[in-house]
């Protein structure tokens, strides 16, 4: 009987703590989740406290990096997917941000000969340099650590008058549905996009987001303008709302 | 990666092999005809071709490899030419077509006597500050501008040229791919045996292996991108140019023969294997032991190859840098935007000695010095070690430009060569102000450069910049800076 008893107790004491123990693994996963969903955009603190808005936005051609998967070969880059694609994200972004009343253009990737492809590459390239630095500590936004200096200077006629620099870069996974098919079935998704805005005239990244983006497929046009208009009116709630409002 | 993962993996590899074994015997023939399909294209297209049939079972699968770089080469071809990337972060074709006409020149004789089926030699230019040159297995042959900017003659481009051409005559990705696949087929099966004698509870080195194999799958994802001289966004298809030691030297002694048969020097061949090795930018260039390693093995190996004679005459200069200064002057920009600032340096001096009275290469070189900041204009022979570069790549990674100008600075020697880049700076700037008084890009970098301590010059400059170029692309932005430094805070930080 009394051997039961502590038996009994000590049931009663490990169901306790083990109640305990998944409260506390519970409320750290919430904690994190939220604390995820909460640190994905990165808006410079001047905007937080509700200084003017910025009203000229040019959108810069995305860069999507787009994946297929090959088990043969490895990951496969699939270029005409990828342009696709890229010009699909730039038209959407520009959508999602008309929508709220922002003056944005976009520039279009022309074919590499003019001197105006040439200065866009190498703004480009100017935000690649910076991008890998972000990635490293992205909070650091916030305090306006990161600056491309006069990147935009250099590119004269293509982005004058832009207050602000939109880049956009994103990853994407593409499988043949009917393999070695011309023209192939493709079945893709993107996984997800990083969108940031940079000061035009001082070079500084002021947002910076990586934004999940899962499902959008591009055998159906339409169907993937729709899923990723959905995808950025999420971004655009959180912190590009700073912007146009 | 969970037990079943592993499984299906392997399950997969050597499904793969079988398949490869497989249709390498069943898809002989069709092989065989598209071979010869492929001949007569190629006999239209560009004159002689081998002939050779794949016989073993070795050589049909190799054919078989081939043929799917050939169809891969053509799809990173059109990749490059209408989006650019990904290779070294970098861009399009530079279209120049005097560059590519004398690259064509340059490459003729020293073109071997069979081309293999499906290969068209072709020559462009990469827009890329990074020295590289590299040939897809369908001939396509492409030279960054970056390396254009650092050989100093036409046998140096030569031997460059030759070298990657025997890549392609020697079929050399397709033997790498072979080898790839069988690494990675090893591999599999080996984890897969030690994961299993794990999880059965055998003691031996899969206890030891079944963690590290859980790590080693996210490491081999990082390695895949992470290869030496490659950047994150490699694009994969490249994995197939990864050759071997061996396929290098080869690839070397090729190349020297072909020049000595062109009647070219092969030992301006190793200068510029020389030059390639040596980094211009500490922390450009991957600071791996291992690829230290590789150079060095190939330099000794090509000094005994070609070994250089005292007293030769070098060979002219002007002729080369006549053709490819427009690549040079692109190379600048990219240099700039890249964080390669003594890259960069390097070609506007190289431009500005061949035009010395050039305002507009006085510009170049001004902006080349207030770009460095305190960084020192040439890497000594301790900054140059594998500590010092390694030092050197973390600190570019870890911090941004004002961030590393700033901790320069605070010691004595980065604040000297602060000051000596900003008086060159101004020097060479108002040395064009002087050559050109009408020109209105100097006043636009002097601005630039005074915005730092000397508000009321910079403001002064923007006005001249702007008075002398009323319809400036940038009008917007200059005056948008000139408002900025009217307040009385610092620099524009936000515009607002």
């Amino acid at each position: 009987m009394r051997g039961g008893t502590v038996s009994g107790c000590t049931v009663r004491r490990r169901a306790v703590k083990r109640v305990v123990v998944w409260t506390v693994l519970a409320a750290l996963c919430a904690a994190s989740s939220v604390a995820g969903t909460d640190d994905f955009a990165y808006l410079h603190s001047k905007f937080k406290r509700g200084q003017p808005k910025l009203g000229r936005m040019v959108v810069l051609p995305a860069v999507v990096r787009t994946i297929w998967a090959s088990p043969l070969t490895g990951e496969t880059g699939v270029s005409k997917e990828a342009e696709r694609l890229e010009q699909s994200l730039t038209d959407a972004i520009v959508h999602a941000l008309h929508s709220r009343d922002a003056a944005v253009t976009s520039l279009r990737r022309g074919d590499g000969t003019s001197e105006r492809d040439r200065e866009i590459e190498d703004l480009e390239r100017s935000f690649d340099v910076i991008a890998d630095k972000i990635e490293r500590s992205p909070r650091d936004v916030r305090n306006g650590r990161y600056s491309m200096g006069d990147a935009a200077a250099w590119c004269c006629d293509a982005v004058d008058n832009a207050d602000t620099l939109v880049f956009v870069r994103a990853l994407a996974t593409v499988n043949f549905t009917e393999r070695r098919k011309k023209p192939p079935k493709i079945n893709g998704v993107v996984n997800a996009f990083r969108l940031s805005v940079v000061d035009a005239h001082s070079g500084v990244v002021l947002y910076w987001a990586d934004l999940g983006f899962c499902g959008a497929c591009f055998d159906d046009a339409e169907k993937m303008k729709e899923q990723m208009r959905r995808a950025i009116g999420l971004g655009e709630d959180r912190a590009l709302y700073f912007f146009v409002h | 990666m969970s037990l079943s993962q592993s499984c299906v993996r392997v399950c997969v590899g050597m499904a793969l092999a079988l398949t490869l074994s497989a249709s390498g015997q069943d898809n002989a023939a069709p092989d065989e005809s598209r071979g010869a399909k492929q001949k007569q294209e190629q006999d239209t297209a560009a004159g002689k071709t081998s002939s050779s049939k794949p016989s073993t079972r070795g050589d049909r699968r190799r054919a078989q490899f081939q043929e799917m770089l050939l169809e891969q080469s053509s799809v990173l071809e059109q990749h490059w030419r209408s989006r650019g990337l990904i290779f070294y972060g970098s861009g399009v074709e530079f279209y120049d077509k005097a560059i590519e006409q004398r690259l064509s020149e340059i490459a003729t004789p020293l073109l071997p006597a069979t081309t293999p089926p499906g290969v068209r030699w072709r020559f462009a230019v990469l827009r890329d500050p990074m020295p590289v040159a590299l040939a897809l297995p369908n001939g396509m042959t492409y030279v960054s501008t970056g390396l254009l900017a650092l050989l100093e003659n036409e046998d140096q481009l030569a031997g460059i040229l030759a070298h990657e051409l025997a890549h392609v005559a020697g079929e050399d990705a397709s033997v790498a791919v072979g080898q790839q696949i069988k690494r990675k087929v090893k591999r599999e099966l080996l984890r897969t045996a030690l994961l299993w004698s794990a999880a059965a509870g055998v003691p031996g080195p899969g206890a030891v292996w079944l963690p590290m194999s859980l790590w080693s799958d996210s490491y081999s994802a990082t390695l895949l991108d992470g290869e030496p001289g490659y950047e994150r966004e490699t694009d994969p298809h490249l994995s197939a140019l990864d050759y071997s030691k061996q396929q290098e030297q080869a690839a070397d002694e090729a190349a020297v023969a072909a020049l000595v048969r062109a009647k070219r020097d092969p030992a301006q061949f190793v200068r510029a294997v020389e030059r390639l090795s040596t980094p211009v930018d500490a922390s450009r260039r991957g600071a791996d032991a291992k690829l230290d390693e590789q150079w060095q093995i190939r330099l000794k190996h090509l000094r005994e190859l070609a070994p250089s004679k005292a007293g030769a005459a070098e060979p002219d200069g002007r002729a080369y840098f006549n053709i490819v200064e427009p690549a040079v002057r692109d190379n600048f920009s990219m240099a700039i935007a890249s964080g390669a600032y003594r890259s960069a340096l390097a070609n506007a001096q190289r431009l500005l000695a061949a035009h010395p009275d050039d305002a507009d290469l006085l510009c170049l070189v001004g902006r080349a010095y207030r770009a460095l900041g305190a960084r020192k204009q040439e890497l000594d022979a301790e900054d140059q070690t594998l500590d010092a570069r390694r030092a050197s790549a973390k600190q570019e990674a870890k911090r941004t430009d004002a961030e590393l100008t700033r901790k320069l600075a605070a010691k004595d020697e980065g604040a000297a060569a602060l000051r000596a880049n900003r008086q060159q700076a101004e020097a060479a700037l108002k040395r064009a102000v002087q050559l050109d008084p009408k020109l209105a890009r100097p006043h636009f970098e002097l601005a630039l450069l005074y915005e730092d301590g000397r508000r009321d010059e910079a403001r002064e400059e923007f006005r001249r910049y702007l008075e002398l170029n009323p319809h400036a692309g940038n009008r917007g932005w200059v005056e948008h800076r000139v408002a900025a430094l009217a307040r009385p805070e610092s620099r524009a930080e936000v515009a607002q």
